[in-house]
């Protein structure tokens, strides 16, 4: 994720063009490597523990090494191994940026110095960055100091963006959080957890976002039409997600009531009170909205 | 094959849902599929299919997939309800194993536990 951020950084202040960042991050992921092949190349696991963890991965919100470890498969020294050969990886967008001759080394490193800087990153951020500790990097990149539900709201986003890399395969980019105002959506998908520590979640969405999240997650071809099944599959994605989060509530004991989702045309998110999460992916903006 | 002549009620509001499901049921597994949007509607098919197995959402308009699974007890205690939701709670595990479904399956289900599902009413 840590490339994700950078170069939007890098985008947002002219430093490179998006034709050069989509050549940049193209080529870096071609040579991202995730924990599970690592852990195959280094005979720490089989093929086939690889694929009962992605399994496992589908309907527990959990890490991969999390799992791996809890399933037996992989032993905690050996994660961590793994993790100290994936965090080098971060270079790589720098090393692809040098490689395609955007700027130079010393023009990449200067970049580097001053992205930490503008953004107050500690080297703990970064690197929760450069592991995709999405928990960390939803802390520091969201304020929801003066509403009543941070916490739950902190974990909620973090569960929505590690939704987002596992259904729908990108690697989301958090922007600044905002006040809900009473902007109308092109599509708005709301649904409602109820009891205590419960919320009110949502979608806002264009043809496009709402088109490319039924696709992704049905793995169906959609026509460019919104039709009935369009919306249904992109619902059932916010469904799926909400569904994990009363999960994780009732395992910490607090039971949460799921109520059917709502899809409307042209909606602005009721109450007029909560945040605006804008989450940039390779399809547009996802406007993640909790109250 | 026994198997080929399951007859099988899918209850979800969701199409992506159903339309997934009866694939895997029908070409996986040679079932006979009907399906409903609600509870309400899952009752009246109930009636009407007689199935030997339900796949029931929970979260649901109309009717909740736990009232639905009380209703079709109270017409024919032998009803065999697998409850498929993606709010796998303890709560809603523990109030639908109560009210009598012989199963609870967390989505995204896989393959092999709908087979085991499907094997479940053999026995």
């Amino acid at each position: 994720m840590f490339s994700q951020y950078f170069g939007q950084y890098l985008l947002n202040k002219g430093i490179l063009s998006i034709d050069q960042l989509c050549t940049v991050l193209d080529q870096e992921k071609s040579v991202k490597v995730k924990v599970g092949i690592l852990a195959m190349d280094a005979g720490y696991m089989t093929v086939q523990e690889v694929e009962k963890i992605h399994q496992s991965q589908k309907r527990q919100d959990k890490r991969f090494g999390e799992l791996a470890i809890e399933q037996g498969f992989l032993k905690k020294e050996q994660l961590t191994k793994l993790l100290a050969i994936q965090n080098q990886k971060y270079l790589q967008l720098s090393q692809a940026i040098v490689d395609q001759g955007y700027l130079t080394l010393t023009e990449v490193n200067g970049a580097l110095k001053r992205y930490k800087a503008d953004n107050n990153l500690s080297d703990d951020n970064v690197e929760a960055l450069v592991k995709a500790d999405v928990d960390e990097i939803v802390r520091f990149n969201l304020d929801f100091g003066g509403q009543a539900k941070a916490d739950v709201y902190y974990h909620y986003v973090a569960l929505v963006i590690r939704n987002i890399v596992r259904f729908l395969g990108e690697t989301p980019v958090i922007m600044k959080n905002s006040p809900v105002t009473n902007q109308t959506y092109p599509w708005l998908i709301t649904q409602k957890m109820d009891g205590r520590g419960g919320l009110v979640s949502a979608l806002g969405l264009t043809d496009r976002t709402l088109l490319t999240i039924a696709t992704r997650y049905s793995g169906d071809a959609m026509t460019t039409f919104i039709d009935d099944y369009a919306k249904d599959c992109a619902a059932e994605f916010l469904n799926l997600t909400n569904g994990i989060f009363c999960v994780n509530t009732s395992n910490e004991g607090v039971e949460l009531e799921l109520k059917p989702q709502r899809i409307q045309a042209q909606a602005v998110f009721p109450g007029g009170k909560g945040e605006i999460i804008p989450i940039h992916v390779s399809f547009g903006d996802i406007f993640l909205l909790v109250l | 094959m026994e198997l080929a002549k399951k007859k099988v009620l899918i209850c979800d509001d969701s199409m992506l849902v159903r339309r997934k499901l009866r694939i895997l049921l029908e070409d996986e597994f040679a079932c006979v599929v009907a399906e409903a949007s609600n509870g309400q509607e899952a009752i009246t098919r109930y009636e009407e299919d007689k199935p030997q197995l339900v796949f029931m959402d929970i979260v649901m308009p109309v009717c909740d997939g736990l009232e639905a699974l009380q209703k079709i007890k109270k017409l024919d205690g032998d009803a065999q309800v697998i409850m498929v939701s993606s709010t796998g709670t303890s709560g809603k595990l523990i109030d639908a194993l109560k009210l009598g479904a012989i199963d609870f399956i967390q989505k995204p289900y896989d393959k092999e536990q709908i087979a085991k599902a499907l094997s479940s009413i053999h026995s």
